[in-house]
This record gives C-alpha cells, structure tokens and sequence, in this order.
C-alpha cells in the first residue's frame, strides 16, 4: 500500500487534519496505506457544481470536491475513452486536453475546472469520420491491444498543432509519458509522422 | 490458393473503434445498482491470522457485505489438489496461514468505491507472524518453514524435486570434451506492468452466473467457478471482454470467485477492482526468479559434445497456475542444439515470496538467459565467433532428434532455420564488419560499442487441445464468425477474420467475428496462451471456414449446372472455373438455399512434444556503453524470426517490436525489488518499476522467414511470445562484447556496470 499522488490529492481536500496527520505518518517513516487514509475523512465529502467545456458542449456537473477530471468525465459524463491505468500519473493512458494542452486527467481534480475546456478522445474527430492522426494509426497498426491508444492520440494531437512538422525525436519526447506495455512505439512514431505529412 | 488475403498488411478489424476510444474493457463495463468489491491484503509475508475484526467495517454506512476466509464456500473435497488449493477465496477458508505480503484475508462490498476502500481500512487483522522464507536457495533446507505443507512437504513441488529431461550420455559427453565451461546465472522475476486494471463483475440471474473479466481462460475459468460453487459449468457465462495487454494468465485469481460470492451474498452485481500495485505486488502474473548452472563442453573447434542445464525456479508461496513453467525451461536446450548429450535438470521450490505464474515467455525467457549466456561465455573462452559456435551446434532443418523424450522430425514441421536466422542477421546487422572479440579497454572512449547474439529457442502450443469455430453465410452474404477466443490484443481478430476470408474466398470486408464468450465454441479450450492462436484456433477456423464453402458449393453447383469441382470462390462470389459464370455469396445463400449456411469445424491438438511447434530465430542486439555513467544504450536491434507463413505481417511485426520491447526492459531496466528484510515488495507502481519509454526504443528492425509448417493455416507457426525469449540475453551478450564484463545476472543498471568496470573489468 502507498500513498498515491491522487489519494494524496484527495486527502488534501479532505481535510488539513488529515493533510497534518499524513504528514505526520511521513515522518515518522510509516506509510499509510490509501485505504487508511481515507478513512481520516470521516466527513462527508462536499459536493460542488461545475461547468465547463467538454468536446464543445458546456456541461454543468455536481462533483465532489475530491472527484478527479477522469473520474468526472468517465462516471458523471460517461466518456469511458479515457483509461484509467496507474491513476498516479505515471501512464498517460487518461490523457486529455485541458485548454487544448494535454494533461493527466487523474491529477487534476474536477472542482478546479470551471471555465475551463476539456477534449477527450470522443470529442476529437467533431463526431465526423476520424482525424488524419487517427487514420494514420489505423494505417500504421500503432497499437496492440488498444488501451493506451487514447492517451497516445490525444497526445499527439496537441504536438501536432504546436508542431505540424515534428522531428522523430519530437514526436519521442511528445509521448514520452504516454507507456504502451505492448510496445507499439515504432508504429506509434510512423503514424505521427504519416498524419504530419499528410496535413 | 486464389489472390491472397494471407501475407498482406492488413490494420486491425477493430482498428476504428481502438482509435476513437469505444472498445469496452472490464473496467468500463457498468450495471446498474452495482456494488464495489475490493480485498484486504496480508501486510506480513507468514503468519497466522489470531483474529478478524469486521464490526466497523460492516457498520460503515454503504457497506452491503464483509466476508473472511470463514464465510467462503470450503474448497471441495473432491479436489484437494493443490490447483484447487490455490482456489480457497480468503485465507481461512482451508487454513489460518497467510503466505505472502498480499495474501487475500477478507473481501468487502459498496455502495461506491471510496466506500468500499474506507471499508477496507476499518478491517483489523490481528497476526501471529511466523518465520518467513524468501531465499529460493535455502527454503528446502530441512527446518525451513514450510510454505505449502501439507501438499508439497519440504517446499519442492513435485513433479519437479528435481524433474530430470535427457537424451544421450551427458557424462559421456563431459568427459570427451576439450574444453569444459561452467556457469551460473540468476533470472529475477519481472513484472506483467500492464496497464489494465485488474478487475472483474459478477453477476447472478437465479442460479446463473456471469462473469466479465479480461481472460485468456475462459473455459478454466469457468471450470474454477463450477467446482467452487458446486454448479454445473452450463450454468456459468464469461465474457473475456477485450484484454487490456494479455502477457500471461493461465494463472489463479482470486477476486474473480470473490466476485461472484459478494455478488450472490448481496443479490446486486459486484464490480471486483484491485488498486494499481496489485500489479505488481499480488498478481501471479509475473515471472519465477530462477537460477540456473549450465556446463558445457566442446571439442577444440567448438562442436558440442554435451550441455548440462539444472535451473531452480522460485514459484513464490503459492502453485498459482504456472504448473508447467519449470517444464517448459527445457526449451532452452532441446529446442536449440543437435548435441546427442543433453540433460535438463529442473526444480520448483516454494518461498514467502509473491506467488509468479504465467508471463509471457515463461520458463524459456530464464533458460534461455542461461543457455545463451553460456554459450557466448564459452565462445569467448574458444575464441570464437558466437555465430560460429552457433551454427555449428543448432539444430537444423533436416534433423531427428529426441526433444522431451519425443522423436522429432523437424523437416515435418517446418524446420528448423537457425542457421537462415543466424546468416541473415549477420547479413542485416552489419555482424561482419561489426563483431570483433572483446579487446580490452585500453585506449577507449569513455562510450564503447558491443554487439551480441542469442538464439529464439522456444515452442508454441503447449498442451494437447481443441479447437472450433463456427463460420455463417447469411441471405446479404455478410460472413459471420462465431468463437470462443480471447482477444489479447495482438490482432486475433483480424489474424481469425483473414483465415476465414481465405478459406472461404471471402472479401475481408465482408467478414465480421464474435468472440471472447463461453458460450462460443471454444477455441481453444485451454484458452488463448502460448502463442498458440493463430496456429490451434486457427486451424479450427479454417476447418469451420471450409466446411461452409463446401456447403456453399454444393448449393451453386446446383444452380449453375456444373460440380463443385469447377467452382471458385473470391471476393464473395462463387464462379466456374470452365466459363467463368458467376454469383455473390448472396445470391446462392437467399435465391438458391432460401436458408443460411453455418459451417463448423474443429481441430485437434493431440499429442505433448510433436504436434506442438517451435519458434526460432535470433536475436542481434548492438549496445553503446557509457563508462562514465554506467549506462548501457540499445543502439539497434535485428530480429529474425520463422512465422512459417505470417498471415499478417503488420501484425508479426508488432508482436516482434513489442515483444523486444519487454526483452530490452528485462535485461536493462525492470527491476523487480521485494525488501528481503519485511518481504515488502517495493517496486509497486510504474514509477518504482520502470518499463521502456519512447525513448528507449532503438531501430528495430524485423525478418520474417517463411519456412510453412505443414499443420499451421497457410503453413503458419505460432510466434506471439517471439522476440521476448532472447532479446535480454542478446543484450547481455553485447555488452559483455563493449566492456569485457560477462554478466550473470539482470537487468544490467548503471551501477553494476560502474561496479564491474572499478573492479578492474
């Protein structure tokens, strides 16, 4: 058991309390499992209304206070591209774009987004057919088993539009956070570079 | 054979859905008014548990159930083998033990999952902790605590205490030879790091049961529920939704009956979903650490005379599937060398350790360090060109050799094309130009260049088995394939979808699949694991592909006035060949039958050795070593594997690529860590635990020989687990060709480099 960013980051919001006793528990040199540390909030926690931008329709949510992007786009919106893989920001399998940046769906908590504009792997192609990116992946096979693929493309996206041209080594370094277990980098990489050649 | 829709590049029939995010896996499938499951977990490696104490969490509101080893169903009596032994839900259910750090003592569910995991840490477990083992060396000294008593006394499992495979005089071969060399080389485990989530949901209608998990073994999955439950297997569905990276399971995994037991208990379907580290901590879907000693011996110009290979694999504290992994190491010998003096020596001991099980490439991944390693080791001490000793030794297309105990002749299944690997990966990498032997660091940079070779030495298939499949031609010609195969990931859809639409003279287009459920025909029973799909389920869609073309032909035959013999079929349509009138699939299903076709075919994987097959190659790994900093680069890979036939090269490719992938993380980065003190596993995540990146991926590049295995589809062989077998030792090899220094164990991190080279290396 461990403390992961996310518990911790709920944990603040649970409480300063809690925060204190965690840091505590820290120093002390034992670690808490997430479970315990849940268990500090013992208060209920508070529920706050958002709204924002998601895939271009503003979308008013009730979300807890310690509820995370991802969770709030996968349970309250029901958009299940985004995965959730190592929840501790280590993957990039819930990539999405935040104000047309990616980010860590799981690290950022809902609460903090009103105003805000989110794209997520649905809202990429407009509903239309799919995106030269996408096409290209289809082409390239870049992917296996499919899992990682949102956070790769959502990924790419964003480098491609900062970048049209991008170098090999840009492309690397651009998805360098997103993991792919199968390991399907080299036809990652050709795709990324067919869809920047095709646009 | 008409145009050829085997052979091309074909993107993954799934493809539309991976890129736009809609593929359903476990953990997004919802139900409404379902529960949340989670499991409590030993935080001691042995130890006795004193008492449960379940009273807050049950009082929590939200909370529907907590259970402990006493409330589970007892393991049947009729099946006290340990395989079912390993099936008790909850420690408490047949002993009070606990055996490793994560053991499952209880099980909650509720109402969410924040819910359920204040649940969890309301359960207090009081332990008696006991002396505790993790040395796979000195677990079956006599005194040592004792893992799995009562079924396997002094922690050996057998039949493994020792198993002994040979052919030949090994002694014999000893004694005769010129030069003896002796090694010994430690295997750690290495972890699945798949990015699923592991997880599950259960779900009863009465007294049917559904289960959606992630599986490779469906069908042994449902025959654990079935005995566990004391139901038939007719009364229990499970859906194998699309894995989310399939490297392994043939493997126990208790939160699945846990699942369904909370779910019965509480009458609401229950979502089961282990936190991130179980990955890393509690799955047996990691490799056995194993270490092995390898002698062998040669005559002056490096002719074998003998290979002597005894390997100890740890299993950890519990069988966890993976019954067969020690068995299997064996590969790295006999499917390597034509020496007539060969003995396989092999343990499977038990330690506190977390339970390993099934990972790709199991048993032979470890072996094959060994072997591989050896034979570089023993080049190095001939002065010899690894490639030489190689080629010299390995087996070759024409021969009949005793493997396991079964006469094989290999020019009956394909060959055996070592020696086209070993030539056109010299050819490709450069090797010529590139190798020379290891000279000394006198003069060097501070990054210094090596390149080094290990044979694939492997086998698909595994176990005797059957498939079938079910291919329908409806009234608008759409074809429909219907088995029961998992889909892992690597393209088994597609890879099904091709052999049907060439056996049927189908265009691809046209044919769609349905697969992942229990209620398909199995295909293959035994389920979706080494490499064994394309070649077992796929003999069996080929066999149900054909069985509907035959009825197809008969029907337009009739119609078109001719016989079946002078019939076609390509592209949907059924022609002759005599004047080359023709009709659509359509039109001879609706006008002519005015029914539908559904054709079945099954086929059948009898024997052990023999009616498996084998995977060969090689793998040429060039390496830049910093001296400075320790680091070692993969600059290049040159992979060659024989696939037989590939049906689809876009595929082969990415099993090869990806398959390096993991062979790179094994012998550079992953590095497995339990804390030897508390037993604690410390690499939990994937930051502690480090997978390749982007950018640890060198140019890779793939050759794909094509010598047919006359029993596979279209002369295919199975290859999923590939590249994984020797890439870490091909790896090991180049580095010892850079620095001088022959490690003997992984990954090789910047700090044993450094440590090596101030040790005068």
């Amino acid at each position: 058991m461990k403390i992961s960013r996310r518990g911790f980051v709920k944990l603040v919001i649970g409480g300063t309390s809690a925060a204190v006793l965690v840091a505590a528990a820290w120093l002390l040199g034992t670690r808490p499992g997430r479970e315990t540390l849940l268990s500090l909030t013992e208060q209920p926690v508070a529920s706050k209304s958002v709204t924002l931008t998601v895939n271009g329709a503003q979308e008013t949510l009730d979300v807890k206070a310690n509820a995370t992007l991802l969770e709030a786009l996968r349970e309250d919106l029901d958009l299940r591209g985004a995965k959730p893989g190592c929840l501790n920001g280590e993957c990039g399998a819930c990539t999405v774009l935040l104000d047309g940046l990616p980010v860590y769906s799981c690290q950022r908590l809902a609460v903090e987004l009103s105003g805000h504009s989110v794209t997520t792997i649905e809202g990429l192609s407009g509903g239309a057919s799919l995106t030269p990116l996408q096409q290209a992946f289809q082409d390239e096979g870049a992917f296996q088993c499919g899992f990682c693929t949102p956070g790769f493309i959502v990924t790419a996206t964003a480098l491609l539009e900062s970048t049209p041209r991008p170098s090999e080594l840009q492309v690397r370094q651009a998805l360098s956070g997103n993991l792919c277990r199968c390991g399907s980098y080299a036809h990652v990489v050709k795709a990324v570079l067919a869809a920047a050649e095709a646009t | 054979m008409s145009s050829s829709v085997i052979g091309s590049r074909v993107p993954d029939v799934r493809a539309a859905e991976k890129v736009t995010g809609k593929p359903v896996y476990t953990i997004d499938i919802q139900r409404p008014g379902m529960l949340i499951g989670r499991v409590v977990r030993s935080t001691i490696p042995r130890g006795r548990i004193v008492s449960i104490d379940t009273s807050k969490a049950a009082s929590l509101p939200g909370v529907a159930a907590v259970v402990t080893g006493k409330d589970v169903p007892p393991i049947p009596i009729s099946a006290t083998f340990p395989p079912s032994y390993d099936l008790r839900m909850l420690a408490g259910a047949a002993d009070d033990m606990v055996r490793f750090v994560g053991d499952e003592v209880a099980a909650v569910a509720a109402a969410d999952a924040e819910t359920a995991d204040r649940a969890v840490s309301l359960v207090s477990v009081t332990y008696e902790p006991l002396r505790s083992n993790s040395d796979a060396a000195t677990t079956t000294d006599p005194g040592a605590p004792a893992v799995e008593s009562p079924w396997f006394p002094g922690n050996v499992m057998a039949p493994y205490a020792p198993m002994v495979i040979s052919r030949g005089d090994v002694a014999g071969g000893l004694a005769e030879a010129d030069v003896v060399f002796t090694g010994s080389y430690d295997m750690p485990s290495q972890a699945s790091a798949s990015l699923r989530p592991y997880s599950c949901l259960a779900e009863w209608s009465g007294d049917q049961l559904t289960i959606y998990n992630d599986t490779q073994v469906m069908y042994t999955r449902q025959g654990e529920l079935a005995q566990l439950f004391q139901i038939p297997t007719s009364n229990i569905k499970v859906v194998s939704q699309p894995l989310a990276g399939g490297f392994g399971e043939d493997n126990v995994y208790r939160f699945i009956p846990l699942a369904a037991f909370l779910a019965r208990k509480t009458g609401k379907p229950v979502k089961m979903v282990m936190p991130q580290d179980f990955a890393f901590e509690a799955t047996p879907n990691k490799r056995h650490p194993a270490s092995a000693t390898v002698s062998i011996g040669a005559k002056a110009d490096g002719t074998m005379t003998a290979i002597d290979l005894t390997i100890t694999y740890d299993k950890g504290a519990y069988l966890a599937g993976g019954f067969s992994v020690p068995y299997v190491g064996a590969r790295g010998v006999f499917n390597a060398y034509r020496t007539p003096n060969m003995r396989y020596t092999t343990y499977a001991v038990f330690t506190d350790n977390p339970p390993a099980g099934a990972l790709r490439g199991y048993g032979g991944v470890q072996s094959n360090f060994a072997v591989q390693s050896a034979m570089d080791d023993l080049a190095a001490k001939l002065s010899m060109d690894p490639t030489d000793l190689h080629a010299l030794n390995c087996i070759r297309p024409d021969d009949v050799l005793n493997i396991q105990g079964e006469i094989v002749d290999f020019s009956q299944v394909g060959g055996a094309a070592f020696r086209q690997a070993i030539s056109e990966g010299k050819a490709a990498s450069g090797w010529a130009s590139k190798w020379a032997p290891f000279g000394g660091l006198s003069g060097a940079g501070r990054v210094v260049k090596g390149i080094g070779v290990a044979l694939l030495t492997y086998g698909f298939g595994h176990i005797p088995d059957t498939s079938s499949a079910q291919v329908a031609i409806g009234q608008d010609g759409a074809v429909q394939i219907t088995m029961g195969t998992a889909d892992l990931g690597g393209g088994q859809p597609t890879t099904m979808s091709m052999i049907v639409a060439q056996e049927l003279g189908a265009a691809l287009d046209d044919v769609s699949i349905a697969m992942g459920e229990t209620d398909y025909p199995p295909a293959p029973f035994q389920g979706t694991f080494g490499s064994r799909t394309t070649f077992i389920a796929g003999n069996g869609a080929k066999a149900a592909a054909a069985d509907a073309r035959q009825q197809l032909l008969a029907a337009a035959a009739t119609a078109m006035g001719t016989e079946p013999s002078n019939l076609l079929t390509q592209g949907s349509s059924v022609s002759r060949a005599d004047n080359g009138q023709s009709m659509s699939f359509a039109d001879v299903v609706k006008t002519v039958l005015g029914g539908s076709i559904v054709g079945t075919g099954q086929y059948v994987q009898t024997l052990y050795v023999s009616r498996t097959g084998f995977q060969f190659g090689a793998c040429f790994a060039e390496v830049e070593v910093d001296r400075w900093t320790g680091k070692v680069t993969p600059t290049n890979l040159t992979m060659v594997q024989d696939y037989g036939k590939a049906i689809n090269p876009l595929a082969v490719e990415g099993q090869m690529q990806g398959a390096a992938l993991q062979g790179i993380g094994y012998g550079l980065l992953e590095d497995y860590v339990v804390d030897q003190a508390s037993l604690q596993p410390l690499s939990r995540d994937w930051l502690y635990y480090k997978v390749p990146t982007m950018m640890d991926v060198p140019p890779m590049s793939a050759i794909v020989l094509e010598n047919p295995d006359p029993r596979g589809p279209f002369g295919a062989k199975g290859g999923g687990e590939s590249m994984i077998i020797c890439t870490h030792s091909a790896i090991r090899n180049a580095v010892a060709n850079a620095i001088g220094v022959r490690f003997t164990t992984i990954p090789i991190t910047p700090k044993m480099v450094i440590d090596a080279l101030k040790g005068g290396g």
